[in-house]
């Protein structure tokens, strides 16, 4: 028995280390030089070659934050312009999908289930293939080069619509009933009584959507032509090649704002999830 | 507990970036290269090389001997003329043809070319040219400047020399250019490759595989420029 947890306990370690690790690196190699950065790690991708495994600065540099925070403010614009696009997409993803959600858990309307179905199969095709139908759709609305052209075709979310139907297919209609009786009207039923007891559901889609939409590429490469207008999440591409420390430092306030966000949905995340496992 | 630590900790995170922000821009802009610009030009430029000559009579004409490295003579053949300035005894006469003062000064006159020559030790080529209307009483023995000037061809592109840059690749220049970013319009400059065809002391004749008709280059500049910075426009 206790060997099986010493076991346990050593693979989860060896894999919390190897998730950990590249994290782990990018919060220190943000603090390296340029200089350090290049001699250790310059060499990565030519064929044949090993890196060194260097951790920890030898010289704390603030280089890349300097770069970031002070010198050039086109990074934390990307930054703001994400975020902005993020809470955009993430709320319009909140409402499509409670409405399609209650829709499909407290309704009965003719081919209910075969719509349903598409949506499920719409969630298993990869975006790949979607990609190219969206732009015809995209430019033939004049929307190509704007921000909308991101955001709208993200507001839907096959996964969202699926997991609050299975949230509010989990709650009794009793409830609702009883609010009914109370005299409350649909969306009174669903503001008021149904979104409360989906909190779990709606935090879990919350914290999903957002980091889907905060680490997209595909979606501006394909929808944004003017490079000044690309997101964080694209621009941090071209930095990455240009200047190393400057690269880690966006890295590195790419990563806060989804940490702040999980940290605060923790607990909600995982019964959330838990719900789009449910029959 | 925890979750009002996490909502303080991100609040002070959204408000210092929003801080950063804020400076970063009033850096950013601080720190710009001021650039002056000029257009470029049509036209021909003139190109002029001065030397001294020695004055002397032959035939009752005023002749002027002078002479020049080989790589000018080129300037010299094409209009076979030459402007001369040297130094004169002027009378100035009244109306009733009385000698009011006389003064030495200078005075320019065109000459033409009589003979060129290569010189003995052939170092140079010499050149006598005829004064067509010498005025005054001409001083043979002061002294006098000659003035190679040629017109050069019409060129699409002409710019002050200082804006023409060189480095290891060439000839080049920086090319102002409006572009949309995220605070609006802004300028940059492109590095274009330029080739010299005409050079004279202030001006430069380009071409170039661009087309830089009416198109503003950088004169002078604050600060270093690459292709592609960010500049200010004075």
């Amino acid at each position: 028995m206790r060997v099986k947890k010493y076991l346990s306990v050593t693979a989860l370690s060896v894999i919390a280390v190897t998730v950990l690790l590249p994290i782990l690196f990018t919060f220190s190699a943000s603090l390296m030089s340029n200089v350090e950065i290049s001699r250790n790690f310059g060499d990565a991708s030519r064929d044949g070659s090993f890196t060194p495994f260097h951790i920890f600065p030898s010289k704390l540099a603030f280089d890349g934050y300097l770069e970031l925070l002070i010198r050039n403010p086109n990074y934390l614009m990307r930054f703001w312009i994400s975020l902005g696009i993020c809470m955009c997409i993430s709320s319009g993803q909140l409402i499509i999908s409670i409405l399609g959600g209650y829709a499909f858990s407290k309704f009965r309307f003719p081919l209910r289930d075969v719509i349903f179905y598409c949506i499920i199969i719409l969630m298993m095709l990869p975006y790949q293939v979607t990609v190219v139908p969206t732009y015809i759709v995209i430019r033939e609305l004049g929307l190509i080069n704007s921000y909308v052209s991101l955001i709208l075709p993200s507001i839907f979310s096959a996964f969202g619509v699926f997991l609050m139907r299975q949230v509010m297919s989990a709650i009794p209609d009793s409830i609702l009933e009883a609010a009914k009786l109370d005299g409350a009207n649909t969306f009174t039923a669903l503001y008021r009584v149904l979104v409360p007891c989906c909190s779990s559901g709606i935090a879990a889609l919350t914290v999903l959507s957002f980091v889907d939409a905060w680490n997209m590429v595909e979606q501006p490469i394909v929808f944004i032509k003017d490079t000044f207008k690309q997101p964080l999440s694209v621009f941090l591409l071209a930095v990455n090649g240009e200047n190393m420390a400057l690269g880690f430092a966006c890295g590195v306030i790419m990563i806060i704002p989804v940490l702040f966000l999980l940290l605060f949905f923790e607990k909600q995340l995982v019964s959330g999830i838990g719900y789009s496992v449910m029959k | 507990m925890k979750n009002k630590t996490l909502i303080r900790a991100s609040l002070v995170f959204f408000i210092a970036l929003l801080g950063f922000t804020f400076v970063s821009y009033s850096v950013y802009n601080a720190s710009l290269p001021v650039v002056t610009t000029v257009m470029t030009e049509k036209g021909s430029i003139v190109q002029s090389t001065t030397t001294s000559g020695e004055l002397f009579e032959e035939n009752a004409e005023i002749c002027v001997k002078f002479s020049l490295p080989f790589s000018e003579d080129s300037k010299v053949q094409p209009i076979n003329n030459v402007t001369v300035e040297y130094n004169s005894l002027i009378t100035y006469l009244s109306e009733f043809d009385e000698v009011i003062a006389e003064k030495v000064e200078p005075v320019t006159s065109i000459a033409s070319i009589k003979s060129r020559a290569i010189s003995e030790d052939q170092t140079c080529m010499e050149y006598v040219a005829v004064l067509d209307s010498p005025e005054g009483d001409v001083l043979m023995k002061s002294n006098t400047n000659i003035t190679v000037s040629s017109k050069s061809e019409g060129y699409s592109y002409i710019v002050p020399s200082s804006c023409v840059r060189r480095d290891a690749d060439g000839d080049y220049i920086f090319r102002l250019i409006e572009r949309n970013s995220l605070f609006g319009k802004e300028y940059c400059v492109e590095r274009v490759t330029v080739t010299i065809k005409a050079q004279n002391g202030h001006q430069s004749a380009i071409d170039s595989q661009d087309i830089l008709i009416s198109a503003q280059i950088v004169y002078s500049t604050t600060l270093p420029l690459y292709n592609g910075s960010t500049v200010a426009v004075q």
